[in-house]
């Protein structure tokens, strides 16, 4: 877990290999257990809930996440003579090929697994994992049943020569998403009992009796520690060194002590010195380390330095090569670098912060106009190299800096609204305009490559979108209409909107915005105005995106996920989509 | 045909003077006509086989100018690897190779040499002993054949460390192997990094095998010490010619300043040395060892006769404090105060106790209570540490890295920019400045002795107030377990001492102490 950030060129450390493939290999095997766990216990619910409904309205005050599944058991019930019948069939499939997975499964599996943790891209498969749950039960049990026979159809000797030759790095990596879990999932409030606790431990536990056969005393009783999170104390430190550690060796572990030491205890002073020191060190891996520099210059009052800094790792770690799972063995390929297929992480970081900086904290407006302008530049040029091409958050980044640009655009026509002629006003409306359907492309493009975890609350983008049109679009038309003293109102509210906008983003509506809205909307989407804006919902840290609209141009916090180990889980409550219960209150 | 010229290196061809380059079929032609040689360069990539499979197929020139305004191409790596091996350094083997090894090691000594006198004081005919000494070894070593037996001593610096101890022992130094330990640690002595110090092209000649065993990676151990001591003495026979015996009162009376115990000790160890090593050996480094591996031999080494019976001259005078006379001499509460570490002031801290920390973080001997964990530094400590860090470590890794010409031109800017970004000094994140005013050695001692004198006064002055109890057998009993208690914490925490000054483990040292006990007890009255 705290390995040394060096180089790790010169030798593979086989343990710490094997230490690290069983590791993973469990967790991976405990998470895949619970959720199967869940969603077993979720239909049951589902079951519970209907009996108890029948005829009757759904009581408002169900919990949201249960409304929803009740909308999703009808379909469930209509496929379930056909899931049945498919399991079946799977399983009289699996058991005939279980002989051969005890072997080989340790493989095949890693394979798929590896596949979507490297490099997160892999479409869900929901027809294996729907049927999950079913089979698992079923071959929880036969695995003890044919373990017998499995010793007896190759010999130990053979075997271990097998898991020598193949070893799969990816094995070694845990995974960290679950592409089927994705937005269907409801708030985790329930309890997991003792008995299905043990359950699921007890399965784990027989899934991982496989690949321990052939692992060492010491491997296997580290394995024995971590269900009760503990780890073996290592004197010697054969994880980190293969070998005695030498003077070198040494001064680099008390560097790195002392810089998660201080970063720990917000030392920030301290802290900079040291990584200041170890950047200059030829042995230190900067890829390795450079969350905590991120961390560190964000204290300092001159965001600049940190975005140089990522910009500098950007263009000197290109993601012009093709990761090699076949020479890069001990390295996870997700936060350090860049691949082909892979966006590196100090990238995004980097686009991030850097719409963030420009669009809220510079104040210059001509600076703020060119430094925006040099960061679309900048994007437009990547989408056209291969790994940003077809990822999805960089194209929402763009789209978010041409919204940001109208969002300006507009709001400084507000400001200086009276000394502009209404010839400006076409002007300015064109330009926003141009830069709203820049937005509304550019979230297309990255709603056809949304993979993974990235989400975002398109709704709320547009609704805000029509906001920022509106700000251009009926400015003249009031001007025409009303009164100088409603006028005068106005430009007062206005101008305190506008004031918020550089604390809060987006500006919610005001009483005098609504009115207008409705006067022009036609009746049927006024409703949609009373809708309470979703910021209420529970923001975990998977769901950065959705928190970056919120605080759109809020000063940024570190992403959680930018500290090590602090990954984006599985379970995280994802946005979903709240339209349909949002309706729903507001009728009642 | 795109006419478009690019700036680039003089052509040269025939005198030619353009610096202006076009394509013309995908070979860089200058303006009047010649043809570049050997920069023609398509992008293999993936995408080309799926373009392939598509039936369309593009190849691409990449060109762009590096920062000297050559052409600089995206050499694929096979490409890079030809051209680095035309460059690849001629290296040496066989016969020619342990001659410049030998030649590297003198080079290596000189330097070693040169500071101990410039910086140590030591005298100057130290210089003439060691060059006697390495004389003999050159004389001795018979690096013209090829086999090597396995009790052969091999090149290595650990050598030149031997011939210094050798020498120091002819002209009766007081200065003992926890010192050379302590000067290597400060990375000040010639050592870590040696290979550094020698000529570039001998260091370019020198096969990879030798360079690594130049380098001194590892803090040098009591153990591998006296097995390349021994092996250098049977090799060479030095001890017939020079003065072998050690300067026991030195080593006894440095123990004691190390252990901040009353001088009378001094005494006490003098003369229970001269009881335990009874032998007229026993000051002596032994001529022709036994060469075993089984790894007691630092055991045999005179240094550790006197730490040893050091240890057992202060277990024996405080059990034996009291029986014979009424009052003891050394009360419980003076051993307490002993037992507690006196504070010094880190600010001021000498060179000497710096040193001596630095040998303790490399020590990793001790896992449990003493070797010193950089979590509990304060701010002061941290600080003093990352400036040693600046002076001393980052100089001499950056040395090997930039001198060897490891770094490529691009490279070599490319750091250079994210210094400039993240200078060392950062003008928001300041820490605050030591002004340092380090003691010297003596002063240092005095503060020490003066501090251990408070922590007395104080304990006394504490148990006056609570000495009104009347005192029963049963009291007795349970005041012998208390003492007995605190002896055997206090050999404890100077055994755990003495072997981070030693850098031997304490299991080992521990087991030495046993054996010599039972040594002791043939000892003829």
């Amino acid at each position: 877990m705290f390995e040394l950030p060096l180089r790790s060129t010169t030798y593979v450390n086989k343990h710490r290999m094997r230490e690290r493939q069983l590791r993973y290999r469990y967790i991976n095997e405990h998470t895949k257990q619970y959720t199967a766990y869940e969603r077993r216990s979720n239909r049951e619910d589902l079951k519970r809930l209907k009996r108890r409904n029948v005829g009757y309205m759904t009581p408002p005050e169900t919990s949201h996440g249960e409304e929803e599944l009740s909308s999703d058991s009808e379909d469930e019930d209509d496929m379930k003579n056909d899931r049945r019948k498919e399991s079946r069939r799977r399983h009289n499939k699996k058991r005939k090929s279980l002989r051969w997975t005890s072997l080989y499964r340790q493989d095949t599996e890693e394979l798929e697994e590896g596949g979507n943790n490297a490099f997160g891209s892999t479409t869900p498969d929901p027809d294996t994992n729907q049927t999950d749950e079913e089979s698992d039960r079923e071959t929880a049990d036969d695995n003890n049943d044919l373990e017998g026979e499995d010793g007896n159809f190759i010999s130990g000797k053979d075997e271990r020569k097998f898991f020598t030759i193949h070893h799969k790095p990816q094995q070694t990596y845990e995974v960290w998403f679950d592409p089927t879990t994705k937005l269907r999932t409801p708030l985790n409030k329930k309890i997991i009992n003792f008995k299905d606790w043990s359950r699921v431990q007890n399965k784990t536990r027989s899934n991982m009796k496989e690949p321990l056969a052939q692992a060492s005393h010491s491997l296997r009783a580290s394995q024995k520690l971590i269900p009760h999170g503990l780890y073996l104390y290592d004197e010697n430190n054969t994880s980190t060194y293969h070998k005695k550690p030498t003077i070198q060796d040494k001064h680099m572990e008390t560097m790195i002590t002392l810089l998660r030491h201080h970063i720990s205890e917000c030392n920030w002073a301290m802290s900079y010195r040291i990584f200041a020191l170890l950047i200059r060190l030829p042995r230190i891996d900067i890829k390795s380390i450079w969350q905590y520099g991120v961390k560190i210059l964000n204290q300092n009052k001159n965001p600049v330095q940190c975005l140089q800094f990522l910009e500098w790792m950007h263009s000197v770690f290109s993601s012009r090569k093709s990761f090699r799972l076949a020479t890069t063995l001990q390295i996870d390929p997700v936060f350090r670098g860049a691949s082909r297929t892979h966006t590196a992480q100090f990238t995004l970081t980097w686009l991030w912060d850097s719409l963030i900086y420009y669009s809220s904290k510079v104040t210059d407006e001509e600076e703020q106009d060119n430094k925006l302008e040099q960061l679309i530049e900048k994007l437009n040029e990547m989408i056209l190299t291969p790994p940003f091409m077809e990822d999805g958050e960089i194209w929402f980044i763009l789209a978010m800096c041409h919204m940001s640009r109208a969002d300006h655009l507009s709001i400084r026509y507000l400001k200086q609204r009276e000394s502009q002629g209404s010839h400006m006003r076409a002007i300015v409306y064109d330009k926003v305009i141009k830069e709203i359907t820049q937005v509304i492309k550019y979230l297309k493009e990255s709603k056809d490559r949304q993979f993974g975890d990235f989400v975002f609350p398109e709704d709320y983008i547009m609704r805000n979108l029509t906001q920022i049109e509106l700000r251009v679009q009926e400015e003249e038309e009031e001007e025409e209409e009303d009164d100088d003293d409603d006028d005068e109102e106005e430009e007062s509210e206005e101008t305190e909107t506008s004031a918020d906008d550089k604390s809060r983003s987006f500006p919610l509506p005001t009483t005098t915005q609504e009115e207008q809205y409705e006067k022009l909307q036609p009746p049927q989407e006024t409703r949609q105005e009373h809708m309470p804006f979703p910021q209420s919902h529970d923001v975990s840290s998977s769901s950065f995106q959705v928190e970056e609209e919120n605080s759109f141009l809020q000063a940024l916090d570190m992403p959680d996920y930018l500290e090590e180990g602090n990954l984006p889980q599985d379970n995280a409550n994802y946005y979903t989509n709240r339209d349909s219960d949002d309706m729903e209150y507001s009728s009642d | 045909m795109s006419s478009t010229y690019i700036r680039g290196p003089v052509c040269g061809f025939d005198n030619c003077p353009s610096r202006l380059w076009r394509i013309i079929a995908g070979r860089r032609t200058c303006q009047y006509g010649h043809v570049m040689e050997g920069d023609i360069e398509f992008n293999n990539d993936d995408d080309a086989a799926i373009q392939q499979s598509q039936g369309v197929i593009t190849k691409r020139l990449n060109l762009t100018t590096s920062q000297t305004g050559s052409f600089q191409t995206n050499l694929s790596l096979s490409q890079q690897n030809l051209l680095n091996s035309k460059q690849s350094k001629k290296l040496m083997k066989g016969q020619k190779a342990t001659l410049l090894m030998i030649k590297c090691l003198q080079f290596i000594l000189k330097r070693q040499v040169d500071y101990l006198i410039q910086r140590r004081k030591f005298p100057t005919q130290f210089e003439k002993i060691v060059k006697f000494i390495w004389l003999s070894f050159i004389s001795k070593h018979n690096y013209h054949t090829r086999k090597m037996d396995r009790n052969d001593l091999s090149l290595n610096i650990n050598i030149t460390i031997s011939v210094i101890y050798m020498a120091i022992l002819q002209l009766g130094l007081p200065v003992y192997f926890c010192d050379l330990i302590n000067w290597i640690a400060s990375l000040d002595f010639p050592f870590y990094k040696a290979s550094n110090i020698i000529p570039i092209k001998w260091n370019e000649n020198l096969p990879n095998f030798y360079l690594l065993s130049l380098n001194g990676n590892n803090l040098l151990s009591l153990k591998t010490f006296t097995d390349t001591l021994f092996r250098f003495n049977s090799l060479t026979h030095i001890t017939k010619f020079i003065n072998t015996e050690i300067n026991i009162s030195g080593l006894v009376f440095k123990l004691i300043t190390l252990t901040t115990l009353p001088l009378e000790f001094y005494f006490y160890t003098r003369h229970l040395v001269k009881i335990f090593c009874y032998k007229e050996d026993d000051y002596v480094i032994p001529i022709h060892s036994i060469i075993n591996r089984a790894g007691s031999q630092h055991a045999l080494l005179p240094e550790t006769y006197i730490v040893l019976s050091f240890i057992l001259t202060i277990r024996y005078i405080f059990l034996y404090d009291g029986m014979f006379t009424s009052t003891q001499i050394y009360s419980n509460e003076w051993m307490n105060a002993l037992l507690q570490t006196p504070n010094l002031n880190e600010e001021d801290l000498s060179e000497f106790t710096i040193n001596r920390k630095l040998t303790k973080l490399l020590n990793n001997n001790n896992h449990n209570n003493n070797s010193s964990n950089p979590m509990d530094w304060t701010e002061k400590e941290t600080i003093n540490y990352l400036n040693w860090m600046e002076e001393k470590f980052m100089p001499l890794e950056k040395q090997n890295h930039e001198d060897l010409g490891k770094l490529s031109m691009d490279e070599r800017i490319i750091y250079r920019k994210l210094n400039d970004i993240i200078p060392l000094k950062s003008t928001e994140l300041q820490l605050p400045q030591l002004d340092r005013h380090p003691l010297t050695f003596i002063e240092e001692l005095q503060e020490k002795y003066l501090k251990l004198l408070d922590l007395i006064d104080n304990s006394q002055t504490t148990e006056n107030n609570t000495n009104s109890t009347i005192t029963t057998e049963k009291d007795g009993e349970k005041e012998f377990n208390e003492r007995l208690n605190l002896i055997c914490k206090l050999e404890n925490k100077i055994l755990s001492d003495l072997s981070n000054e030693f850098n031997v483990p304490i299991k080992r040292l521990k087991s030495d102490l046993s054996r010599f006990e039972k040594r002791i007890s043939y000892i003829p009255h």
